[in-house]
């Protein structure tokens, strides 16, 4: 179940950070939100996770 | 070992997960269709779309409503308040209530003298009347003088304001003057508050670092914004976040605190970098300060149709220093930059938008009907 939320997962974040990042240009104090952080928090360990799989499963294959 | 890849790797080679023709379709998921990998893609864009939308809903739209806390010495400030001379009604709806017992003033400091100001200022008001023109206020305890100044094709309003006490120098949050959390148009705000002259303030609700309004604490934490501190004594300073320390700030009588800015003069000289991205010409709002008593509002107008775009902050804080400030604060600009005087407002652009609070000068400081 995990190896297959965690793309969705990478991928729903990702758009999430980059609406941030496009948001901080006209708000600077975006990257201050603490929603930020946690976001950002939860895309490198869903990022981490995902590239772990990935790894075992190109060594597999 | 069969594992799940082992599994993926079957359903692929079936086309999706179809089950091949001449086999046996099997059972539960390799009977599945897989989507397409661009529908799975959109799907998780849709999703994150919605988030974002839900975080959008609970982060501007749903506010919720923030009550001050007295910062310490409030009371003891409060009832330290003289009483005004009486001014003679003949402006109904700005007419102050200097009869009003000082108890119910709001939170003033103990170190503000206001029987200085009115004698330091004494020619700029008057003896009780209230005299009115369309670019100025007098009475015996406001001063303010509105010219109109067209720099290219940039209108700029300037205030200079002079109060008797810092009591006539308020600000007010939408909705309910004394609860951050609501937003409404900048006349509206003002007219509710009587005021004689509004500008918008530093967009809290939606903007992080430390907000303390008429003596009361409404958020602590500061942020990497520059920030503007009105003392109880009526002096301002600007510090950049990094010398901005929170408790001693608190600790030392503050008025009120606005985290938006940039600063716009160092030791009273024009500044050429700014802690800011906004940089380009855009409609302004600026508060300078002179002296203790002594202030102004600025207005810069922009974002009309085939003229003006505004102003840089460069171009601001150029101003500001010609203006003779000592300390000069950016604040909310854009569709949020508004001058109301005497319930009027006196620039126009493209489009409004409303806002969470407002600065703004007031010959009623009690707030009587």
């Amino acid at each position: 179940m995990i190896r297959k939320l965690v793309p969705h997962v990478c991928v729903i974040l990702s758009l999430f950070i980059v609406t941030y990042v496009i948001l901080n240009e006209f708000n600077p104090s975006f990257f201050s939100f603490t929603f930020f952080k946690v976001t950002l928090i939860v895309f490198c360990v869903a990022s981490s996770l995902c590239a772990a799989i990935m790894i075992a499963l190109n060594r597999r294959s | 070992m069969e594992s799940s890849y082992g599994r993926s790797v079957k359903v692929r080679s079936g086309g999706y997960g179809t089950p091949q023709r001449g086999q046996p379709g099997g059972r539960g998921r390799s009977r599945r269709k897989n989507l397409p990998i661009w529908l799975v893609i959109a799907i998780d864009v849709l999703l994150a779309a919605l988030l974002l939308g839900i975080f959008y809903i609970f982060q501007y739209e749903i506010k919720p409503e923030v009550q001050g806390e007295p910062l310490p010495g409030a009371t003891a400030a409060a009832q330290s308040q003289p009483s005004a001379p009486p001014a003679k009604s003949d402006a109904p709806a700005a007419a102050p209530d200097v009869t009003a017992p000082a108890e119910e003033s709001p939170v003033i400091s103990p170190t503000a003298d206001p029987s200085d100001w009115r004698a330091r200022f004494a020619d700029r008001f008057t003896s009780g009347e209230v005299v009115k023109t369309d670019t100025s206020y007098k009475s015996a305890n406001v001063s303010i003088d509105v010219k109109t100044v067209m720099k290219g094709d940039v209108p700029c309003y300037i205030a200079d304001i002079y109060v008797a006490d810092l009591r006539y120098f308020k600000t007010a949050f939408a909705k309910k003057a004394d609860v951050m959390g609501g937003t409404e148009l900048t006349d509206v705000v003002a007219k509710a508050n009587d005021a004689i002259i509004a500008i918008t303030g530093d967009h809290c609700v939606d903007n992080l670092g430390t907000v303390v309004r008429n003596g009361q604490l409404y958020r602590k934490p500061k942020s990497g914004l520059d920030v503007l501190v009105m003392y109880n004594d009526g002096s301002m300073k600007t510090f950049s976040p990094g010398d901005f320390d929170v408790d001693s700030t608190l600790s030392s009588g503050v008025y009120q605190i606005w985290s938006f800015g940039p600063m716009l003069l160092q030791n009273g000289q024009a500044m050429t970098e700014f802690n800011s991205t906004v940089k380009r010409s855009n409609p302004r709002t600026a508060i300078g300060y002179y002296e203790p008593g002594h202030y102004c509002f600025v207005v810069i107008g922009g974002r009309l149709e085939g003229r003006s775009l505004g102003y840089t902050l460069e171009e601001l804080s150029q101003l500001m220093e010609e203006l003779g400030c000592t300390e000069a604060y950016n604040l909310d600009g854009g569709r949020s930059a508004e001058m109301i005087f005497m319930d009027k407002m006196l620039n126009h652009q493209d489009g409004r938008r409303s806002t969470p609070d407002i600065i703004f000068i007031t010959d009623n400081p009690e707030g009587q009907p």
